[in-house]
């Protein structure tokens, strides 16, 4: 490993970690090294270890092999507790919050300011986390719980959390997966203070323009290994993504073009009486609609309502031409349309069921007769899908809780496209996926399509939307304020929209 | 960033606060009036006087639940209580010493509920139901196989009568007990970290336990409390009756149940706590008087037991959607 420029410290050093899980090995013999003042992002394919290495570092995995340093000093990790005492803060892939407790609750989850008798000193938490938020920056009502709040708010709740100790590492693992162009600039700030003030911060992403964007050094990994570390201005998105998958990717967008087929699917003045105002459109077979909006728009709202998780208060629906309302998402299946939701952890899995079980759920009744499930049959289906989809586990039956992030994604991509729907509702599906399976995810879209059903794509990633749609609609404060030809239009305009709901004059060439 | 989702004080709001206080309200009032003697104040006494037993069992249970766990054995372990404070003090044990012991046997048994649930991860409802059919064996062993232990409490018990038949001025001591055993116990989970921690590790486990709480063991603990509190309503059901009795605790973990889901349900949203756990015993108490004063069959109690455990666990239920 070469030496640190300049005279930074070394605050973190992991020398030759490895950690096996059954039938996988997540680490081998990896090597990490984080100064203070850095940012060193990581990066690498669904699966490739990331998340494992820093559940070694914040004490949640023990490591077979191997030793962690910390300022120079070898330290014997025993618990989360002792890391976060050591200055080591950490937010995780999949956000760890209480949902029923408040805000402020949230906040000092596992450190409550403690009195005589171990009796939580309530105001002074409350008002510790008024401070906090304030130095943040954020204003939230700390007594809401913390269900109620969208997810940049809950991110920033975990953030708060995280800096409560003043940690001098701070760690997170795919932090912008969720978040709004405008959260992660407010992030990428709140990130460079730090750096400022000499904290060694360890960035995951999945994003090259972000890696590129704000970190010092890269640390490409690749089958749970170390392959390189690189300084970022000595680097380009080409070498490390070649890195990260061990071969040229040349294709990012396949599109295949399509005959446009009969109407699937129709809404008109549709509103849920709030947030979504008077929205109408049409999906045809062969056909994918982009909706593309900022945070509070009202796209995830809409998602939503379109697969029967919220109600309609005005508006019809016509699926193939007949009139329908969907009460739950149940309804929604039974008249073909799939919601592929965002929020995997919460609304898409069953985290204690088998990969098999979980993708064939929601299509079941297609592997029974006679009220026995064809398991010959579904277990071959699961097998395809596991392929399809490059899903990196040990086996149909391995409980998806056990998979990494991305992978449970891919999951629960495989189990909408098995529901055979003819609608399918994809709301951010690349979100926290790796490049490959990107495109794999696009390439089975395409497949969708050739087998004549409609897609709706909601997505915050432009590049996205210009690539693999036909039309785009754009929200803006609950109503539609743009509807076009992919082909007739282009980034600036969507952007545009997005942020102003118009076209200013000046501005528009 | 704002929050721009404000916590909604709408009607059905305060119905899900309010709605069960307000149906206890309904209660006594329909009682007030078809039975007037539903309101004497001794009756109103004796109701609080008859909710204790159930009462401190309930709150053991809210423990247990609130840390994501559930308690069976209570009622069980109840009942080993009576027969075995009987059993020491027809030995001539004073009778202080013989009260610690068999609180001390209740967190034992608390602990082994404790053992199998939290540290050996068995589900709840299988772990603690081996607990609750195995401590009927030491009660009868205590017996020699009767089903009482001869001799009542031994000699006369001022303190065992005083807890379990005296009154301070109008109130039965029995209430009181209650109400201070409870007022402890809303301490603990309410206002200490650790009461805070039972309540992350029920809420979301992983969660919790990425914040450095260690999960097992605040169950484990919950257990603990759940099984004092158990032994604890035993020693006033002893005191009450003046005897031991085999398998007396058991019909109360149905109310206790019934209790602790319906407390879930009153003003706090939709998580047990001590507060509404008291409420909830407080109003199956009333219910129970209701059935008496109007005469209801014997059989009558059984069936409306089953619908009020029904009934509460699906109203807590809609609520924690
Ligand atoms: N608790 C576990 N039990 C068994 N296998 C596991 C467990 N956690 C992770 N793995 C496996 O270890 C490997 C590495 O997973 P890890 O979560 O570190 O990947 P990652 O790089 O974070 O991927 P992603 O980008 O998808 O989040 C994967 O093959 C995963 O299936
Ligand atoms: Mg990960």
């Amino acid at each position: 490993m070469h030496d640190p420029p300049s005279t930074e410290q070394r605050v973190l050093a992991m020398h030759n970690i490895s950690k096996d899980f059954p039938g996988v090995r997540a680490l081998d013999h990896v090597d990490f090294s984080l100064h203070g003042g850095e940012i060193h992002a990581l990066v690498g394919e669904n699966g490739a270890g990331k998340s494992t290495l820093i559940k070694v570092l914040t004490g949640i995995y023990a490591c077979d092999e191997g030793c962690i340093e910390l300022d120079g000093r070898e330290v014997h990790v025993r618990s989360t507790r002792q890391m976060q005492d050591l200055g080591v803060a950490c937010i995780y892939q999949e956000l760890n919050l209480i949902p029923h407790f408040d805000v402020a609750q949230n906040i000092f989850l596992g450190a409550e300011p403690r009195g005589k008798l171990g009796l939580v000193r309530w105001s002074e938490m409350y008002r510790e986390a008024e401070r906090l938020l304030g130095t943040l920056g954020v204003s939230l009502d700390l007594r809401v719980p913390v269900r109620k709040l969208g997810f940049g708010q809950r991110q920033m709740v975990i953030i708060a959390r995280a800096l409560l100790h003043n940690p001098t590492i701070f760690v997170l693992d795919e932090p912008t997966a969720m978040l709004t162009r405008a959260e992660i600039g407010y992030l990428f700030g709140l990130l460079e203070r730090l750096k400022e003030q000499g904290v060694g911060i360890l960035y995951i992403s999945h994003r090259m323009e972000e890696v590129f964007e704000i970190a010092d050094r890269v640390t490409v990994m690749r089958d749970g290994k170390n392959v390189a570390s690189l300084q970022v201005a000595e680097t380009n998105p080409d070498q490390v993504i070649s890195l990260m998958v061990g071969r040229q990717l040349d294709d990012m967008f396949p599109k295949t073009d399509l005959e446009i087929g009969p109407q699937l699917l129709a809404v008109g003045g549709m509103g849920d009486g709030a947030l979504v105002q008077d929205v109408s459109f049409e999906v045809r077979a062969g056909q994918v609609v982009g909706i593309y909006g900022v945070l509070g728009s009202g796209t995830a709202e809409l998602a939503g309502m379109l697969a029967g998780d919220r109600p309609l208060a005005a508006g019809k629906m016509l699926v193939r031409g007949e009139p329908t309302t969907f009460r739950s998402p149940h309804h929604a299946l039974r008249d073909g349309i799939a919601l592929i939701p965002k929020d995997r952890r919460d609304e898409g899995l069953v985290l204690s069921f088998t990969v098999r079980e979980n993708m064939t759920l929601a299509g079941l009744g297609r592997w029974v007769s006679a009220g026995l499930i064809r398991s010959r049959e579904e277990k071959a289906v699961t097998r395809d899908q596991i392929e399809a989809l490059n899903v990196r586990t040990y086996g149909a039956e391995q409980v998806v809780q056990e998979l990494s992030g991305g992978n449970q994604q891919k999951v629960v991509i495989a189990k909408a496209m098995l529901s055979q729907a003819q609608v399918y509702v994809f709301d951010e599906p690349t979100r926290g996926v790796d490049v490959g399976a990107k495109i794999e995810i696009y390439r089975l879209i395409s497949r969708l399509l050739q087998g004549g059903a409609g897609v709706i794509l909601f997505s915050s990633e432009l590049p996205e939307i210009l690539h693999i749609t036909d039309r785009v609609m754009v929200m803006f404060r609950g109503r539609m304020v743009l509807d076009k030809l992919t082909q007739q239009t282009d980034a600036d305009e969507l952007l545009m929209y997005a942020l102003k709901g118009e076209a200013s004059e000046t501005d528009v060439s | 960033m704002k929050s721009n989702e404000n916590v909604r004080r709408g009607a059905g709001d305060l119905i899900a606060r309010y709605g069960t206080l307000g149906l206890m309200a309904l209660v006594c009032l329909f009682l007030a009036i078809s039975v007037p003697a539903f309101i004497q104040p001794s009756n109103l006494f004796d109701v609080l006087r008859q909710v204790a037993v159930v009462g401190i069992m309930a709150c053991g249970l809210t423990y247990a639940v609130a840390a994501g766990g559930f308690d069976l054995s209570v009622g069980s372990v109840a009942a080993l209580s009576t027969v075995f404070v009987a059993w020491l003090l027809v030995r001539n044990v004073p009778v202080l010493a013989a009260l610690l012991v068999v609180l001390a046997v209740g967190a034992a048994c608390g602990w082994a509920n404790g053992l199998f649930c939290a540290r050996l991860r068995i589900v709840p409802w299988v772990g603690t139901l081996a607990t609750m059919l195995a401590v009927v064996g030491p009660q009868f062993m205590l017996t020699g196989g009767g089903s009482q232990i001869p001799g009542g409490l031994g000699p006369k018990q001022p303190l065992m009568d005083f807890l379990g038949k005296g009154f301070l001025g109008p109130v039965p001591v029995a209430a009181l007990v209650m109400l201070l055993v409870a007022a402890v116990a809303e301490i603990v989970l309410s206002k200490t970290a650790l009461g805070q921690h039972m309540y992350a590790a029920g809420g979301d486990r992983v969660a919790a336990e990425t914040c450095g709480i260690d999960s097992r063991r605040v169950l484990w603990l919950a257990y603990i409390f759940s099984g004092v509190l158990a032994a604890g309503s035993g020693l006033l059901m002893a005191a009450r009756m003046g005897l031991g009795q085999v398998r007396i605790g058991e019909p109360y973990l149905m109310d206790a149940i019934a209790a602790v889901f319906l407390g879930s349900t009153v003003i706090k949203e939709g998580r047990p706590h001590i507060l509404g756990t008291i409420v909830g015993a407080i109003f199956m108490g009333i219910m129970f008087n209701g059935l008496t004063l109007l005469h209801t069959p014997y059989w009558g109690f059984y069936l409306f037991r089953g619908i009020m455990v029904f009934a509460a666990v699906a109203l807590s239920g809609f609520r924690s959607r």
